[in-house]
């Protein structure tokens, strides 16, 4: 059988349609797989959608409340509020992978804000109604929360519950913290008024959520010392209240549990058992002790009034993150991890990316940021940990916040085997870096081990020499911790195995050295993945001495360089590896013979390899010796390999060295410089100390202090000035007598005579002048 | 004479008549070419008489090639978009936070 088909008819129908065909199967072979796999979740999920708004439809009076309990409320339940992927801040990251377990509800948000607001019309007045409030109220939040549209919900949730419950009265401490965050301290207060009324359950946690609102009120209307009692004593009365409860369920039968007091925090409510003196602190009780450490420093710095921040999160190419949560932690709390839903200061973003505290105790804060996994893939935010927010009374700041995309790596990437007798590394160009650093990782099965290579790159690409490579990370060491034995191949031989696995990452700077973006990141998808930051160098092959190492058989290894050493004294590996292995073992057995032994090879071995590092071993090693000329002798020898310019702690040390040796004006040049290079401010406490040497007085002193904070001690940035202040009040009893002691130990110190000023500061009655000294001494 | 004419006239016809001209159309096509517009509409319309059988065998083993080809992708894409979010492993390796499988791909790819 034939068919008959005119030429047009076969092109149009079916030659066209089979080209077309094959030039999409050719050109994307991913479109298929790609296009569809979202298409296919996105159709999934929309048809989850109308399935479940369909079943709601369906079901009418309770049937219908329950379904939404069941299917709207419970399942955004089983995840706090203010609970993300991601947590990243410039001193903390953190990472949540649970998150990809939490059932995503395909509901649209405003689906949920009509289903929330008609259970609380309508559904029975419980903990559920409760928990749709703080659900309905985060939404407002994220859509903008227009003409306090929460607010509103919260008061009209209030009417369904009994005007005693503990429900209506966390409702309202709820609505009085808004009203605070927002500035509506009057409002605020008069909520705070309302709140107060006896409740029969979770009496305790109630009350110290009042007191711990009233404290931050009372401080935002200029009561810091009224606020700082309120805090002491209701601090007292929650310990008291549940040291009583814990006696209580001690002494009491099982039949008490069902009364187990539900806690403030949605995160806590079902899980988290009442906190007594064995179950640690309660997140409360943490609450209250971070705004007492919080109000104690600005009471004692004189702080009286609050502060604003403001500010917008985007991406560099400008798009807003929504629903992004933004935390301002106070320097204090940096420790932990972000709280659930109990920060003093939390904010989830709008459609805009807006975020705004009001009320904001002076002091050193950092922002930190919670991103989804889809948010964070493939960007970064360069926050570093030296970038406070210096927050005094009254002040109004403005802190934007914009994502960078990650720099992508060139070469070497991808398991890439080089062999010469350098690398070439080459990274995408950053626009407005003016510079550039690299660090590297060596991992091998014992471990890894990271160092910095090389500061301060101009250009998009370096090529670094094997044997600098092999010198990196000078003499550090990592080990598991069970003595000598234990410490890491990766550390000791680094990039002279051949066989270990190297990776490398790029930070890039901008003119001020803030990082601008980073190689660094999260990479979830195909398209972020990029280039794999791994290579392999195989220029040399290892030597026996150094399978020993590879074999973790240290001192075998050791006696095997000495040997290689000892046959070819220009054998600088050998030289080097026996070195380090004396000095891991140093730093284990702390024997002093072992580290002037290897100090006196180590002469030998810059000679033989000048390397930077190794000058400044032997600088360092001089300087805690005295030995001034040995010390300038290898610190000039650290600058000429350095470029003449010393690196900030390079610096800060010399500066040091020099006020020992009585120069003590070159010393306070050199730290007033280090104090703008380097923001850790790591050596503050010398620097101020020269500066009272040289005859200046304490209010130009505390000045000093004020503006190059040190960030490293339990008073965090206000460590210096308030030892200063403590000093000027200590001065004006008796400022002859004072002035004459303060010479006198300041000009031990300058002297050297740290263990006679060490053993002064502990006799006798405290001061603050000996606590002054006993910081001093405590620097570097 | 006519008569003369007459038959030698009927003897050519007699003697030609097994032979027809046929050229016609050569020979306008040669004094007359047609338009280019007019020979691909000829083309355009000329009809093609094509076998159904051996087609119908190409088209059967082109589709069943296509379908064993696309089947598994498809198959494993719906089971995929519904398992992996519950599965999926992050990694932190170079420095990088990776999907365990994102990341091992990647290797696969360059790993000797």
């Amino acid at each position: 059988m034939n068919i008959r088909i005119k030429v047009k008819h076969l092109v149009l129908f079916v030659l066209l349609p089979l080209s077309l065909l094959s030039v999409l199967a050719i050109v994307r072979p991913s479109f298929g797989a790609k296009e569809s796999a979202e298409a296919l979740t996105r159709a999934a999920s929309a048809a989850a959608r109308a399935e479940l708004l369909q079943k709601l439809d369906a079901s009418t009076g309770s049937a219908r409340m329950e379904l939404i309990r069941k299917e709207v409320i419970d399942p955004a339940n089983a995840v706090p509020a203010y609970w993300f992927n991601v947590y990243a801040g410039g001193s903390m990251s953190q990472v949540n992978p649970a998150g990809t377990e939490a059932e995503v509800s395909p509901l649209l948000p405003e689906d949920r804000i009509k289903l929330l607001e008609e259970y609380i019309r309508n559904g029975s007045a419980d903990i559920w109604l409760r928990n749709a409030v703080k659900q309905l109220v985060y939404e407002y939040d994220v859509r903008g929360n227009k003409d306090n549209e929460a607010d509103k919900a919260i008061a009209a949730a209030l009417k369904r519950f009994s005007s005693n419950s503990s429900a209506a009265r966390e409702l309202t401490l709820i609505r009085a913290e808004r009203a605070l965050n927002a500035g509506k301290f009057k409002e605020a207060e008069e909520l705070l008024r309302q709140s107060e009324f006896p409740v029969q359950y979770n009496a305790a946690e109630l009350d110290a959520k009042t007191a711990w609102l009233k404290g931050r009120l009372l401080f935002a209307q200029g009561k810091g010392s009224e606020a700082l009692r309120l805090v002491n004593s209701a601090l007292e009365k929650y310990r008291k209240d549940w040291a009583d409860i814990e006696a209580e369920y001690q002494t009491a039968d099982s039949s008490l549990q069902g009364e187990n007091p539900p806690a403030t925090g949605p995160g806590s409510s079902q899980d988290r058992k009442p906190a007594g003196p064995e179950h640690g602190v309660s997140s409360t009780e943490e609450q209250l002790i971070s705004l007492q450490t919080r109000l104690q420093t600005a009471v004692a710095m004189g702080f009286n009034g609050p502060a604003t921040i403001t500010g917008t999160l985007t991406k560099s190419d400008g798009t807003p993150v929504a629903r992004a949560g933004i935390f301002l932690r106070a320097e204090s709390d940096l420790y932990h991890s972000v709280y659930y839903d109990s920060e003093p200061y939390q904010i989830v973003t709008d459609d805009e990316g807006h975020f705004q505290f009001s009320g904001v105790i002076p002091g050193f804060y950092q922002i930190q940021l919670g991103l989804s996994f889809e948010q964070i893939d493939g960007w970064t935010w360069p926050a570093q940990s030296d970038d406070w927010i210096e927050v005094k009374p009254g002040d109004q700041l403005t802190e934007n916040i914009m994502l960078q995309p990650l720099l992508e790596l060139k070469s070497p990437v991808n398991s890439q085997v080089l062999t010469g007798s350098a690398v070439k590394f080459k990274w995408e160009a950053v626009k407005e870096a003016s510079y550039y650093s690299l660090s590297t990782t060596v991992i091998d099965g014992g471990g890894s081990f990271s160092t910095v290579v090389r500061q301060r790159i101009a250009d998009n690409q370096v090529t670094i020499p094997a044997d600098e490579l092999y010198n990196s990370g000078g003499f550090s060491t990592g080990s598991s911790g069970e003595g000598w034995q234990s410490v890491y191949p990766s550390s000791l031989l680094g990039f002279a195995n051949p066989d270990s696995r190297l990776s490398w990452s790029i930070d890039a700077y901008d003119g001020q050295g803030h990082v601008i973006t980073r190689s660094n990141g999260y990479r979830l998808n195909e398209e972020t993945v990029g280039n794999l930051p791994f290579f392999y160098l195989k220029s040399r092959t290892l030597t026996a001495a150094d399978q020993l190492v590879v074999d973790r058989k240290l001192e075998q290894a050791l006696e095997a360089y000495r040997r290689d050493y000892d046959a070819n004294p220009q054998d600088a590996h050998a030289l080097k590896m026996l070195i380090h292995l004396m000095l891991a073992k140093y730093s284990d057995t702390k024997d002093a013979g072992l580290e002037d032994e290897a100090m006196a090879l180590l002469r030998k071995l810059v000679e033989l390899r000048p390397d930077v590092n190794y000058a400044f071993s032997l600088a360092d090693y001089y300087y805690d010796r005295s030995d001034w000329e040995n010390y300038s002798k290898y610190y000039a020898q650290y600058l000429k390999l350095n470029g003449e310019e010393p690196n900030v702690y390079g610096r800060s040390l010399n500066a040091t060295a020099l006020m020992l040796q009585g120069r003590l004006d070159e010393a306070r040049e050199q730290l007033a410089i280090s104090m703008k290079e380097d923001p850790s401010h790591r050596f503050v406490g010398s620097y101020l100390a020269a500066e009272l040497a040289a005859g200046q007085p304490l209010s130009s002193v505390l000045k000093l202090a004020e503006r190059y904070p040190e960030h490293m001690f339990s008073q965090g940035g206000y460590t210096w000035p308030l030892l200063i202040l403590k000093l000027q009040a200590e001065r004006a009893g008796q400022p002859e007598a004072f002035d004459q002691l303060l010479s006198e130990k300041l000009a031990a110190y300058v002297k050297g005579q740290h263990e006679a000023l060490e053993q002064w500061t502990r006799e006798g009655n405290p001061s603050a002048l000996k606590a002054f000294i006993q910081a001093v001494l405590e620097v570097g | 004479m006519d008569r003369e004419r007459e038959a030698i006239r009927r003897q050519l016809e007699e003697e030609l008549h097994p032979l027809t001209f046929t050229g016609h159309a050569r020979v306008l096509r040669q004094t007359h070419p047609p338009a280019l517009r007019a020979r691909l509409s000829a083309f355009w319309n000329k009809e093609l008489e094509i076998p159904l059988g051996p087609l119908g065998v190409a088209a059967a083993i082109l589709v069943t090639g296509a379908v064993l080809f696309y089947a598994p992708h498809i198959g494993t894409k719906e089971q995929q978009s519904v398992q992996m979010p519950r599965q999926r492993e992050l990694i932190e390796s170079g420095g990088n936070t990776y999907w365990k499988d994102v990341y091992e791909q990647a290797v696969k790819q360059h790993e000797h």
